[in-house]
């Protein structure tokens, strides 16, 4: 086939995903330069079975046409009569017929904006894609679009008047169609409470968390009281079945009911002998260890039980970088310093020196770009989903083993200063990912990064980022360390600092703050 | 003024047993938070509330191919070694990888999205919501970008036997691809998403440039964008094109999907919208009084995916919802401020004002080449002539309203029904 340019799959697609996408098999997107008229593409006619949907031409944007052709739709695109789809006679015909050329990723080029007219003209050609990163195009083909139905085919209950079907047809569809509706409209669990509403009514809903009378106030124990008290009330409000049906007995805490003790320490100490940071996946050990609970439970306990309390201890020790999606995160010893240090998630507190916090926090970004969860470069495609980009949302891997050393020699021309104040006081070794959702004072800006931002895709975007001098980086109240950031942003919030041995309550549930009620009492 | 709108918000609590594995960026669970905080803000005694029927294999074959819809439903995390070439084809195992209960999922989040189509169209509710839905990159033979059955474009098939013009507006950060590229044929569909462009950012396509094909020329709307826009740059843009796509194109319903990865400090998102910000384009869409259809998206921030979809519904319902996060199961997630709202970003916004006004203007010529609706006789608009500009900053007083939008209103009367619950709009083709 002539190409205009080497053209390979993976090429096409390149823009599109972080790990090289899959390519269907069965069908191929070619990208062919348009030189014709929308209309004049007659002679470059798709000779479909099926629909003719095989030629693609992007005339009024002047890009490249697509042809895809699937050996098993038997589409061919017909050019004069011939069956191939390779002997496209505009090949000749390249540069010199180029109407205008807009580089792909400068928008603001003033030849983009085409005139009005020439929206509609017929001739336009983009050879520029040719030179710059191609742009990714819609695919066309029976295998892409949807079938539309037609409009005003269907009944409603009544009585219909579509004149336009065979009554026998209608009739059969008709029935069916009924048949559809009533069955598959979702069942009702809440059905509304009052049918006609004035419009001016019910303008505000819920009362949000009022001033409790509590001594301790904040406290773990507070909050579960007054849970319990809203799940209660909650539970009146819509009747036992309405509560069941919705869920409510799989919601919070309450799903401990059904775990005792043991299992939810073998929970948590699978889930820490198999940090994902340091590339285990501790699902597969819980399914081997957990024979008789089904996936569904596992599943239930971790977000429910498992990363809520997490949640609840970020909240109260590391208010500035809240992650919810951090399953190894530990809260620091007490002895440890007021920097607010992480640990590794299979290790004792240990209290880095700022120096090396400052040091991961030049690497977690590239931590990000590479394996941000992984260390191990075989892992699999999640690096992508790496919360990237946004300063307190930089994952720190394990900076253990394979650390930091390559990527940061990889990286050695980007900007170390803007990792780490973008981070705020995510220094931790775990793999913990600094994100912040909140209005925390004195978080770290993020940067504009788009690659680490976007974690679909890193490996590419990574060499964009640094080569890319487009983009400022803002940094944000320079200057403040982000150790800094996280103690005073810390200092302000509520923070109850529980006595350790409390916090030890707390997590293995012994003493009369066990929330864990084996015997089936209560949720707090 | 008119009467409160009937909302029906359809929820399946099975959604939070879902997991697309360690570390993928997809959680479900988000699902279970949002409606655990709708519940206790209360919300739930403003609409009917349902469980979605889990949508059939059939159901999916309405847009998916029959063979990707039966390898979905017998594919399962321990038998997927053994269909290697069938698992490249459908592109699943890295971005779409196959977990327990994947088809399961798939039926209940897409039965939901029917199903609200459904409702919209017999008239039982004025605006239908699915958070579990909005999956808008599945392609009709392939999944892609965490996507496998795109509940979207099966609800707009449905509201299709209708509505002869339905409007798709996606404000999620990544283009819309699977929705625009099933309807990209067709004038019955207009897909409008507003999206980041640029940087190879997932997935590729969405220039302002792809305006569709054929029957569906300038059916497509592409607003692609950089990093860091904020409330205001979005929401002036947002009003001003579907101000003048809903006139211009005169839908008989609206489907729009809400990913909150648009959301600041998503965590693959690079957008600065503050919860606000995208609420308010939910707020305005309902203004237009059509047949709504909310989905969710993409939002990988959890707790502030919860937030986003739980002040949305309270939008939706035009109710108010303190900014103090009432108790719930859940509330440890959303601390340690325990705020509904949170601000915008703080990265810096790479929009400039100029490139907005280039975007704008380019999406207004599109727009001005767009075919009234069908059935009627298109008329060149004269490349002289310039619609009124939506915005007011740049209103050009000078500017008269052209025959052809004078027309477009006498028009308007003829084909365009308010929602009132009345049934007779399936009359002759008008």
């Amino acid at each position: 086939m002539v190409q205009k340019r080497p053209f390979s799959e993976e090429e096409l697609y390149e823009v599109s995903s972080k790990q090289p996408r899959h390519v269907e098999p069965n069908s191929r997107l070619v990208p062919v330069l348009d030189y014709f008229h929308h209309e004049s593409v007659a002679m470059m006619k798709p000779c479909a079975s099926g629909g003719d949907e095989g030629n693609k031409q992007k005339s009024d944007s002047g890009n490249i046409a697509e042809i895809p052709f699937s050996p098993d739709q038997d589409v061919d695109i017909c050019i004069d009569g011939s069956a191939s789809n390779t002997s496209w006679p505009t090949s000749s015909t390249s540069e010199e017929d180029v109407g205008f050329e807009v580089p792909f990723d400068t928008l603001t080029s003033p030849e983009y904006y085409i005139p009005s007219r020439t929206i509609t003209h017929q001739r336009e050609v983009y050879f520029s894609l040719l030179r710059n990163s191609p742009q990714k195009l819609v695919p066309i083909g029976p295998d892409f679009q949807a079938e539309l139905p037609e409009w005003g085919v269907p009944i409603m209950e009544e009585t219909h008047e579509n004149m336009n079907l065979p009554s026998q047809a209608l009739e059969s569809e008709r029935v069916d169609h009924i048949c559809v509706e009533n069955k598959f409209a979702g069942t009702y669990i809440i059905p509304m409470r009052n049918v006609e509403l004035p419009a001016d009514e019910g303008e505000i809903a819920g009362a949000g968390r009022g001033e409790c009378s509590c001594e301790d106030k904040g406290s773990m124990r507070c909050v579960r009281l007054h849970i319990k008290e809203a799940r209660e009330k909650l539970e009146i409000s819509l009747g036992e079945e309405t509560f069941v049906r919705l869920g409510f007995c799989g919601m919070g805490e309450v799903v401990t009911q059904k775990w005792c003790e043991e299992e939810e320490d073998l929970f948590h100490e699978v889930v820490f002998s198999n940090p994902a940071s340091l590339g285990k996946d501790f699902w597969n050990n819980l399914a081997i260890k957990f024979p008789s609970r089904i996936r569904k439970e596992l599943i239930s306990y971790y977000f429910n039980v498992f990363i809520l309390r997490k949640r609840a201890k970020q909240n109260r020790f590391d208010p500035s970088n809240i992650d919810s999606d951090n399953d190894e995160w530990q809260e620091i010893d007490d002895t440890a310093d007021d920097k607010h240090n992480m640990t590794d998630g299979d290790e004792d507190s240990v209290v880095e020196s700022p120096e090396y916090q400052y040091d991961l926090g030049c690497n977690g970004i590239y931590e990000d770009d590479k394996q941000a969860y992984y260390e191990n470069v075989g892992v699999s495609s999640w690096e992508v989903y790496k919360p990237t980009g946004f300063g307190s949302r930089k994952v720190f891997t394990d900076l253990s083993a394979e650390c930091p050393d390559k990527l940061f020699d990889t990286n050695s021309n980007s900007k170390p200063s803007i990792q780490h104040l973008d981070r705020g006081v995510s220094n931790e070794a775990g793999g913990y990912d600094g994100s912040c959702t909140g209005d925390a004072p004195g978080v770290a800006p993020e940067t504009p990064l788009g690659k680490t931002v976007n974690g679909r895709h890193w490996a590419s975007d990574f060499a964009s980022i640094v080569s890319d001098s487009g983009h400022d980086f803002v940094l944000g109240p320079c200057g403040v360390k982000e150790w800094d950031i996280g103690y005073l942003s810390c200092a302000k919030n509520e923070v109850d600092l529980l006595p350790t041995c409390t916090m030890i309550e707390e997590v293995f549930g012994d003493g009369a703050w066990s929330y864990k009620s084996r015997d089936g009492h209560g949720l707090s | 003024m008119r009467s409160k709108d009937k909302i029906s918000y359809f929820y399946d609590g099975d959604v939070g047993s879902v997991y697309f594995g360690p570390n993928h960026p997809m959680k479900p669970h988000r699902l279970c938070m949002t409606h655990h905080l709708v519940l206790a803000y209360g919300l739930h005694s403003k609409m009917e509330v349902y469980r979605p029927h889990k949508a059939y294999p059939v159901e999916l074959a309405q847009f998916h191919s029959a063979d990707y819809v039966e390898f979905l439903n017998r594919i399962t995390p321990d038998t997927q070694h053994l269909f290697p070439s069938e698992m490249a084809r459908y592109n699943l195992g890295e971005d779409c990888p196959v977990f327990d209960n994947l088809f399961e999922f798939c039926q209940i989040y897409a039965g939901g999205t029917i199903d609200a189509a459904r409702r919209l169209n017999n008239q039982l509710c004025d605006i239908a919501i699915n958070w579990a839905g909005g999956l808008h990159h599945a392609k009709k033979c392939a999944a892609s970008g965490f996507c496998y059955i795109n509940d979207l474009v099966l609800g707009i098939l449905e509201l299709l036997k209708y509505h002869p013009r339905v409007l798709y507006i996606d404000i999620d950060v990544h283009h819309g691809d699977g929705v625009e590229e099933a309807f990209y044929f067709t004038d019955r569909v207009m897909t409008v998403s507003f999206h980041k462009y640029g940087d190879k950012f997932f997935p590729g396509t969405g220039d302002m440039k792809d305006t569709g094909e054929r029957d569906g020329r300038f059916y497509s709307i592409n607003v692609p964008l950089k990093d860091g826009i904020d409330d205001g740059s979005f929401n002036r843009l947002f009003k001003t094109i579907i101000s003048k796509v809903v006139e211009t194109y005169l839908p008989g319903a609206i489907v729009l999907q809400c990913g909150a990865d648009s959301l600041a400090g998503d965590r693959l998102g690079c957008f600065n919208l503050s919860i606000d910000g995208h609420a308010e384009c939910v707020r305005f869409v309902k203004k237009f009084n059509l047949p709504l259809l909310v989905t969710g998206g993409g939002g990988y921030t959890k707790e502030n995916v919860a937030r986003c979809w739980a002040l949305e519904t309270g939008v939706l319902l035009d109710t108010e919802l303190p900014n103090e996060i009432p108790d719930n199961d859940y509330i440890k997630y959303f601390g340690p401020d325990y705020s509904l709202k949170l601000p915008g970003g703080h990265i810096e916004n790479l929009n400039s004002k100029s490139y907005i006004g280039t975007i704008k203007m380019q999406v207004m010529e599109n727009l001005r080449c767009l075919q009234h609706a069908p059935g009627v006789q298109m008329q060149e608009v004269p490349p002289d002539f310039y619609i009124p500009d939506f915005d007011e900053d740049e209103q050009n007083p000078d500017e008269r309203v052209d025959q052809h939008t004078q027309d477009k209103h006498i028009q308007r009367d003829d084909e365009y029904y308010e929602g009132d619950h009345d049934n007779d709009n399936h009359t002759d083709d008008a």
